[in-house]
């Protein structure tokens, strides 16, 4: 495993969430993040899922699973619209009183 | 409305506590994942996209000013300050943490709610008309036969591990405002020739990536044979129903492979056995003291000192909009049923603040009677209101967002949660009902389009009911893009109707566009006053397919 600024096609990383509160999370190599920046990331799909597996015990994260990533310059972006907005939260946001969409548009249609 | 006796909540106590528990022994380690996942899931509580979803059941959607005081509060203190009300009556939250949700079972408890069967292969809420009790159009008062059924099929032990899961609704009226064709059983009230209230009773409906028209199995069914000839359906279908594919376990499956007769001719031996057995239909004191919780009220509350409805309906042209889209015939002279519409322009389908589910509770004491209903349409309804409170109402509801005179119209869209926030979906619908709502916000063109149900789902289980949409939207995924296929002629009420794709699908960019030149092709074909959906069964695709990819 190699982290981001060497590797090349079908690269993975891990996410999962954490059983107490459900966040998303990200596999490091050694922690989980919320942050996906942070995720190691890995061609080795087998290799990568493995050590997040025995990273788990204790750490009370559920629901690990393979996404597919691209890297563009430093960023670590998920190749698939699902996994877009599982990284940077819904794409609409209820605003309180006033119901107006949001501004928060990291997603675009 | 129902109040709970002691028993009802002696039972809904040791379930709390039981899950508190459950949710303990997780958070040690003392259970594994997989041995809690379906503890959670009978208690309304799901894993989505971002986090925890607890989805909080209203029976029949009828609830008081107390209830929403108690979901704005659980908003506030859980969640993230707002709820979000579905298309099956109920309301659930987006954030809540697992840890947290004991504590919210407790709240929700102490007003006489849970979340108990909103998921899992079991009976589900029981959904009704949103103006039972109160339309003027119907037969009879169809909430006691619905709570008769929750409390038939709430923990009922037989039916705890159906093949899938099973929705029951019904209507007191011959306009279908329930969707009662489109679920596992459909009960309509009706009288015989001789003036007895019985049952209409439809089988195997359903959407889904299975979408079907449900059959008739009994054309009148006495009102005493109520529970007696559900038992039947559920154990024909707990017995027949298939386990070995989810996606074939419906009962609707079970009643189209078997052919209707088939089925009809296994339940009513069925039910002839359970009545020769005795013991299922409800005891006529039981059922009595079941509807003395359904009495219509005294209409005694006290009328505000009158602003002239007439003088603001000829002079304020945004409150005659409202009262012309939103007001329902009553079934009391000088009352009607207002729709407080859920769907802002550009905003979020079904999504309410606490701010507003607060300021909406105290509306409903001053209003109606301290009562709501929450409407599969992702609305909500005052039953009792005074026509001389019209316009004190409407103004008090603008000051807080929710005066939009939008039922029924272009905006007024059931829209799924969607990628935003379901684990299961394919695309975004909110974004997609966003769009539309804004393209479509001069209330003058939505008022010249005239009615129109524009349903949006995010993937094919159907949950905004894209089928039966005049026009329906389905989300799919296209290569790790979203992509939306465009149905037109689906119908939810008594003409029941699936609506039929029109073609190549849309992207994202391009779905409002099309739902645009649909809307558009409509008003230039129609004659007189007719409504998307008569032109549609009267001209069928073709033009629509012709100025959509020509």
């Amino acid at each position: 495993m190699t982290k981001a600024a060497n590797i090349n096609n079908a690269l993975r990383v891990i996410a999962a969430n954490n059983l107490s509160d459900g966040v998303v999370v990200y596999f490091t190599g050694t922690k989980w993040s919320k942050n996906l920046q942070f995720a190691l990331v890995s061609a080795d799909e087998a290799e990568l899922l493995s050590a997040a597996q025995n990273s788990v015990s204790g750490e009370n994260i559920i629901g690990l699973e393979p996404v597919t990533v691209e890297i563009q310059g430093k960023t670590i972006t998920p190749t698939a619209m699902r996994e877009k907005i599982r990284a940077l939260g819904p794409t609409i946001n209820f605003s309180g009183s006033d119901n107006r969409t949001g501004t928060y548009s990291n997603v675009s249609i | 409305m129902y109040q709970y006796d002691a028993y009802d909540h002696k039972i809904l106590e040791q379930r709390t506590a039981e899950f508190r528990d459950q949710v303990t022994r997780r958070i040690n380690g003392k259970l594994s994942e997989e041995e809690f996942r379906p503890l959670r899931l009978m208690n309304g509580v799901y894993l989505q996209l971002h986090a925890y979803m607890i989805r909080v059941a209203i029976p029949y959607g009828t609830f008081n000013s107390g209830q929403l005081r108690k979901f704005a509060h659980i908003a506030r203190k859980y969640d993230r300050g707002y709820g979000h009300f579905t298309t099956r009556q109920n309301i659930q939250y987006n954030w809540p943490k697992l840890i947290d949700i004991p504590d919210i079972l407790d709240e929700l408890a102490s007003v006489e709610m849970h979340a108990i069967q909103t998921s899992g292969n079991c009976i589900r809420n029981i959904t009704t008309d949103q103006f039972a009790g109160v339309a003027k159009d119907e037969v009879a008062d169809p909430r006691p036969y619905a709570e008769i059924i929750r409390q038939w099929s709430t923990f009922h032990p037989e039916f705890a591990y159906l093949p899938r899961k099973f929705k029951i609704a019904i209507t007191g009226a011959k306009h279908d405002r329930a969707a009662i064709k489109f679920h596992d059983i459909g009960l309509e009230v009706l009288r015989n020739e001789t003036g007895e209230l019985g049952f209409k009773v439809i089988v195997g409906g359903g959407l889904g990536r299975t979408p079907v028209i449900g059959s008739v199995i009994k054309e009148y069914l006495p009102e005493k044979h109520l529970l007696s000839y559900l038992e039947a359906i559920l154990r024909i279908y707990n017995l027949s129903g298939r386990r070995d594919n989810k996606y074939k376990a419906r009962v609707k499956i079970l009643v189209k492979e078997s052919g209707i007769e088939s089925f009809r001719v296994k339940v009513e031996k069925e039910w002839r056995q359970i009545m020769e057995e005795g013991h299922t239909d409800l005891p006529a004191a039981a059922q009595k003291l079941i509807f003395n919780h359904f009495k219509p009220p005294s209409y005694e509350h006290n009328v505000l000192p009158a602003l002239d409805f007439e003088r603001f309906y000829k002079y304020q042209a945004e409150f005659k909009r409202w009262i012309d889209s939103n007001l329902h015939d009553h079934k009391v002279e000088n009352y009607a049923a207002v729709t407080i519409s859920l769907k802002p322009i550009g905003g979020i389908p079904g999504d309410i603040s606490s701010e507003q589910m607060e300021d909406l509770a105290d509306l409903a004491d001053i209003y109606s009677l301290g009562e709501i209903r929450s409407t599969h349409e992702q609305n909500l309804v005052f039953p009792y209101v005074h026509k001389n409170d019209l316009p004190a109402l409407w103004l008090e509801l603008k000051s807080i967002d929710l005066a939009t005179p939008n039922h029924g119209l272009v905006s007024d869209i059931i829209a799924c949660p969607g990628m935003d926030y379901c684990s299961l979906a394919n695309a975004r619908s909110i974004p997609i009902a966003q769009e539309i709502s804004n393209k479509f916000s001069d209330p003058k063109l939505a008022a010249q389009i005239g009615e129109l149900k524009i349903k949006i789902s995010g993937c094919i289980n159907a949950c905004a009911h894209h089928h039966v949409g005049h026009i329906g939207v389905l989300g799919v995924d296209k290569k790790g893009t979203e992509s939306y296929q465009l149905l037109l002629g689906g119908n939810a009420d008594e003409n029941a109707a699936i609506g039929k794709i029109t073609g190549p699908g849309f992207n994202g960019d391009q779905i409002v566009g099309a739902i645009e030149t649909v809307i558009r092709t409509y008003q230039e074909i129609k004659e007189g006053n007719e409504r998307f959906i008569d032109t549609y069964q009267r001209v069928g695709m073709e033009p629509f397919k012709d100025a959509l990819y020509d």
